[in-house]
């Protein structure tokens, strides 16, 4: 049991999970059909996943009421990686060696192990953890006229962890005379959000007639409690070791957190006991307003267009708001002085203490593309139903659960028979530049199962792989 | 329905080796280990004498223009002060003096009588008329009684006797002899010619009664004898008789035995000695006491009056007695605890006394009853002014002198004498200097010596400071040959770590007139004055020091691989430096030399700049080592807290002992970096 959650922990924390590479944006509903077709929201995404992808889609939709809910299957969406480790490189440096008494010690790494190791973060120095949660959806489109209505509530949880290659460098070698050690970048992001979402679209077909047989448009406003933030707002430190054998340190780093109290948290500044009191309705630390919008539009029943912006907003943190920081530049050309630690100390251990409030932005993200029915296409007997789908993700920050790397994506839906849809597709961009997706479906008219993970390659790799990304839900279709 | 059944079996296969089957991360997590380079700076400084200054106090740099800079290694400690206090003393005084009543007084001359009827000489009545015939008879008769004494012893003195005769017949008288009837010792005696004394006449006869013990009854013997009337009937008065009188004049008693008067005392005035050598004009007093043991000889009560006129009260009126002295009691003691605030005052501003003017005098009341005194009764007084403190005198005070408590002067040195060796060492004119402040009014003499103290040397230098009155003055010593004292324990090879200064004093050896206060005081300070003008052959210091824990575990310790250390140096301080050390175990065996043997030189030296004749720096060169300390040597190094250094220095030139100069301006510029090989695990 513990071998289970060791692994567990090292898959989820370590390994890269090119799902936000294939989001390319916002981290998105826990849509598995979406992601099985490369994470392309904007057209893939239907009623009650259309809410956080593309509220313009609610109304393209065969049932009147769908409704998602802890049963039969949470909608859930879990990834956690790195961008630039593998399974092997894991277990190679961290993994350990038998000596000859048999015990199990640390790898000895040679000059050639270290140039390894450096390389390794050519392709990036992330590491990435998610968990979206749906806990109700629900969808409710009476007719074209009124409209569709929507309503879900998710829990977002997300962590960024970066490190400057300068850091594992300064490590493995040391301190090179005239070099600088830079530790910009140096990223340390988590959140824990929740969002009430409410959602209306409706068909405004008879605006671009002349253009589109069909065209929608949606929007979704969020209500959003945060129970948990923190990130490094400023990280601008530099190690330089002088020609002349002196070294300047020089820091201006600033940290934000808030914290739930219920969480427990107590900061080391201040002199008060809290007890952690984990439940499903958190007080929150954090209030914050969101909002969705997207358009829609289908020639005849064979292309779709699809164009949101998702996650505007912003999240404020007032209650319970710290903020630590340190700032100095300190030249230590004598360790023999009796002031050099308490100079060094000053400059770079931060201070916490209490602040007045801050906000972080929401995931903000555009999401456009384009779908074809190809079986409509095709001409004669074609088996099943297949739409290729053609998307772009651009991401407008890079906090939790976003970047700012572009993705593209082909994906593709086929149903060889009504009720078992099989998907895949290829994601360029992103944080690995190459991903392979897929999922599948099992849709029994009133209840639909689908599974997905954004890079089936995990699986063929094995140890080579970098993350883990899956993706699992169901809804219900009412009417 | 085959085809479904396939896909979805192929699907559920493909989802179970998608979520997890190939992916086989590592059970156990273990950091990995490997070898680090670490440069590190140690310092990079540049000691200037002058910024240590602050922090020592006991170096200071010269603001002298011949010497500007130049630093002076100064300790001042302070000399007790002594306080006049007690030592401002006079002799106990002490005198006798006796005295006697004035004279005895009694209370009226004596005046007695003796009758003799004509009847008890002849056989004739009075109070008829008859023929008085001739007759011869004897006489005996005594005296009424004496009232004035019982008796009395005369020195000298007139007894007068007078014969009336109340007859009418010249009578002669002879033989005549008044004795006392007691003891019938004879007061007066008349053996000359007959007295005739005519009818209804009288005569004087006159006794002296020198040595003359007389009581209160006397009693008359003679012979009386007449021719009478011759034949003739004449009228003989009722009352015929012979009346002798007796009074006693112009006497002086010897002793007397009667119920006495009251008698005249008598005033001695005289004067005592203070101190042949110190005349005072005033004198204050802050203690003693005074007494007085009376002995009275005499049998009666005396007042006995005393004035010491030169002692005066604290209101300046003269110190005055009066006791009453009990009769025929020896040993009769009075005295006065505290004198404090007295004064011995001369009678004249300006006026100088060394003796102090007293009188005293006795009387006595009446009698009641009988009492017998005698010219030698005295009173003898004795009395004492002893257990003198003075607060202040003025006047001529004689020289007089006191100790001086040893005062210790430490150069704090540490334990340096321990560690610190050399062959020879000359400083440039060091000194001791006093700074003495008198408020005494007088000259002071200080005779004095100082002891130096090195770990095996004792020496001895005497000096005489002359101080004079209400003045603070400083005497450099080497005036007295301080200089060449201290040298000479540098020449053995010793420093002197403990001066100790002690001695006595004289005050006004001058023999002038000045005043002084018990709270004069001779106080001050001894500056131990070192320049650092010094030249030093063969010097070496060595010590053990512990280096503090460096938080290394044993397991991080065998993980460092090699120590490198550069060292740059270039000194501007006039000394060289040859520096080393041994690493060694808590038992003190050896464990590495540092610098290794392997090093391009077994030790580190810091060459001294060039010096011009003046022992001034002119310039330098700056000089880089380097220490390396390989796997074994670096743990031994870190993991052996105890390391014995050794540092041998000169001053330039070579095999010299010529004095340099240490200034605020030297300087020694360190630069030390290192650069650590450790294995991280």
């Amino acid at each position: 049991m513990k071998l289970i959650l060791i692994r567990i922990f090292l898959i989820f924390l370590i390994y890269t999970f090119n799902s936000f590479a294939q989001n390319g944006g916002s981290v998105s509903y826990p849509d598995a059909r979406a992601v099985a077709m490369g994470s392309q929201f904007a057209v893939t995404s239907f009623g009650i996943y259309a809410v956080n992808s593309n509220p313009a889609n609610l109304v393209i939709s065969n049932t009147k009421i769908e409704v998602a809910a802890i049963l039969p299957i949470p909608n859930f969406s879990g990834s956690t990686g790195s961008d630039f480790l593998t399974v092997s490189d894991l277990n190679y440096y961290f993994g350990g060696v038998q000596n000859s008494n048999g015990e199990l010690v640390g790898r000895f790494l040679s000059e050639t192990d270290k140039q390894n190791f450096l390389s390794k973060f050519e392709s990036g120095n992330e590491v990435r953890a998610s968990a979206i949660v749906n806990i109700l959806a629900v969808s409710f489109y009476p007719d074209k006229k009124i409209g569709a209505f929507g309503f879900s509530i998710n829990d977002i949880l997300g962590q960024k962890t970066a490190i400057p290659k300068d850091v594992f460098e300064l490590a493995l070698y040391g301190n090179e005379i005239g070099r600088e050690y830079n530790f910009d970048g140096l990223v340390l992001s988590s959140s824990y959000l929740r969002e009430y979402d409410f959602s209306y679209a409706r068909d405004f077909s008879r605006l671009l007639r002349k253009t589109f047989s069909s065209f929608t448009a949606g929007i979704t406003l969020k209500y959003i409690q945060g129970f948990a933030y923190s990130e490094i707002e400023r990280a601008q430190t530099r190690i330089i070791t002088n020609e002349d054998h002196s070294i300047r340190v020089i820091n201006n780093m600033k940290a934000n957190f808030a914290f739930s109290p219920d969480l427990g948290i107590e900061y080391d500044f201040e002199n008060v006991r809290r007890n952690s009191n984990f439940g499903a309705f958190l007080q929150p630390a954090g209030y914050g307003w969101g909002m969705n919008i997207g358009v829609s539009a289908q020639l005849k029943d064979i292309w779709k267009f699809g164009l949101s912006i998702t996650d505007i907003g912003t999240v404020s943190w007032s209650s319970g708001a710290a903020t630590y920081s340190a700032n100095g530049d300190v030249v230590i050309k004598d360790i023999i002085g009796s002031d050099i630690v308490d100079s060094l100390t000053n400059a770079v251990e931060p201070r916490g203490a209490y602040s007045s409030g801050f906000s972080s932005g929401l995931p903000t993200a555009l999401r456009m593309g384009a779908s074809v029915r190809i079986d409509k296409i095709v001409k004669g007997d074609f088996l099943g139903e297949l739409v290729l789908a053609l998307g772009y993700n651009q991401g407008f920050n890079n906090g939790v659960n976003n970047t700012t790397f572009p993705l593209l994506s082909l994906g593709v839906e086929w149903k060889p028979i009504e009720i078992i849809p099989i998907r895949s597709g290829i994601v360029l961009g992103g944080f690995d530049g190459i991903a392979w997706s897929f999922g599948f479906g099992i849709d029994a008219r009133f209840v639909e199962f689908n599974l997905a993970t954004s890079n089936i390659t995990t699986a063929f790799m094995g140890n080579n792989s970098k993350v883990v990304h899956i993706v699992v839900g169901s809804r219900w279709k009412i009417w | 329905m085959y085809k479904p059944n396939l896909i979805l079996s192929a699907i559920i296969t493909l989802s179970v080796f998608l979520v997890h089957g190939c992916i086989e991360p590592t059970d156990q997590f273990i950091a990995p280990s490997y070898d680090v380079e670490l440069n590190f700076p140690i310092t990079d400084s540049l000691f200037i004498i002058d910024d240590f200054l602050g922090n020592d106090s006991n170096l200071v740099a010269s603001t002298d223009l011949d010497k500007l800079g130049l630093l002076y290694y100064i300790r001042t400690n302070k000399i007790d002060p002594f306080y006049v206090k007690d030592n401002l003393t006079l002799k106990n005084i002490e005198t006798s003096n006796s005295t006697s009543l004035e004279a005895i007084t009694i209370k009226n001359t004596p005046y007695i009588k003796a009758y003799i009827g004509i009847s008890d000489l002849l056989p004739v009545s009075g109070g008829s008329d008859a023929i008085v015939p001739p007759f011869s008879s004897t006489i005996n008769t005594n005296f009424k009684s004496i009232d004035n004494f019982v008796s009395a012893d005369f020195e000298s003195g007139n007894m007068e006797m007078n014969i009336n005769n109340n007859m009418p017949v010249p009578i002669e008288l002879s033989n005549i002899i008044i004795k006392n009837s007691t003891d019938g010792s004879i007061v007066g005696e008349y053996t000359g010619s007959p007295i005739v004394v005519a009818p209804y006449d009288s005569t004087n006869i006159n006794f002296s009664l020198a040595n003359k013990h007389v009581n209160d009854i006397l009693e008359i013997e003679g012979s009386v004898s007449s021719e009478g009337s011759n034949g003739e009937t004449i009228p003989i008065p009722e009352d015929a008789h012979l009346l002798v009188t007796l009074r006693f004049t112009d006497f002086i008693l010897d002793k007397v035995t009667t119920i006495l008067p009251e008698q005249d005392g008598i005033q001695v005035d005289r004067s005592i000695v203070i101190n042949d050598s110190t005349k005072l004009e005033t004198a204050i007093f802050d203690e003693g006491n005074i007494s007085f043991v009376i002995d009275n000889s005499i049998d009666l009560d005396v007042n006995l009056w005393l004035q010491i006129q030169n002692i005066k009260l604290p209101d300046g009126s003269p110190y005055t007695e009066t006791f009453l002295v009990k009769r025929s009691t020896n040993n009769q003691v009075f005295q006065i605890g505290s004198m404090k605030g007295w004064k011995v005052e001369s009678n004249n501003p300006g006026e100088l006394i060394n003796e102090l003017k007293y009188s005293f005098r006795i009387s006595s009341d009446a009698t009641n009853d009988e009492r017998t005194i005698s010219q030698t009764d005295s009173v003898n007084v004795h009395f004492s002014i002893s257990n003198v403190v003075l607060s202040y005198a003025k006047g001529l005070i004689k020289p007089t002198s006191f100790d001086i408590s040893p005062s210790e002067l430490n150069i704090d040195l540490g334990n340096i004498e321990d560690k610190l060796s050399f062959d020879s060492l000359f400083i440039n004119d060091p000194s001791i200097k006093l700074k003495i402040n008198s408020s005494i009014n007088f000259d002071v003499i200080l005779n004095g010596k100082i002891t130096g103290y090195s770990d095996n040397i004792t020496k001895e230098l005497l000096i005489t400071l002359d101080l004079p009155a209400m003045v603070q003055k400083e005497f450099d010593l080497k005036d007295q040959g301080m200089s060449e004292f201290i040298n000479s324990f540098m020449k053995s090879g010793s420093i002197p770590t403990r001066f100790v200064f002690s001695g006595e004093g004289i005050i006004n050896p001058n023999y002038v007139i000045g005043s002084v206060s018990k709270f004069d005081s001779v106080a001050g300070s001894t500056n131990f004055e070192l320049p650092l003008e010094l030249g030093i052959a063969g010097g070496s210091f060595k010590d053990t020091v512990f280096v503090d824990n460096l938080n290394l575990t044993e397991e991080q310790i065998e993980s460092i691989h090699s120590i490198l250390l550069t060292i740059v140096t270039d000194n501007k301080i006039p000394m060289n430096l040859i520096m080393n050390g041994s690493v060694v175990d808590i038992n003190g065996d050896l464990l590495t030399k540092i610098p290794p043997s392997y090093n391009t030189s077994e030790y580190v030296q810091i060459d001294a700049p060039e010096v011009n004749s003046d022992g001034d720096v002119i310039s330098s060169t700056p000089y880089t080592q380097q220490i390396e300390l390989r796997s074994a040597e670096a743990i031994e190094f870190i993991r052996s807290p105890h390391l014995i250094f050794s540092i041998m220095f000169d001053t330039p030139p070579p095999n010299s002992i010529k004095a340099v100069k240490f200034k605020t301006s030297n300087n020694i510029y360190f630069k030390i970096y290192g650069k650590i090989n450790y294995r991280v695990n």
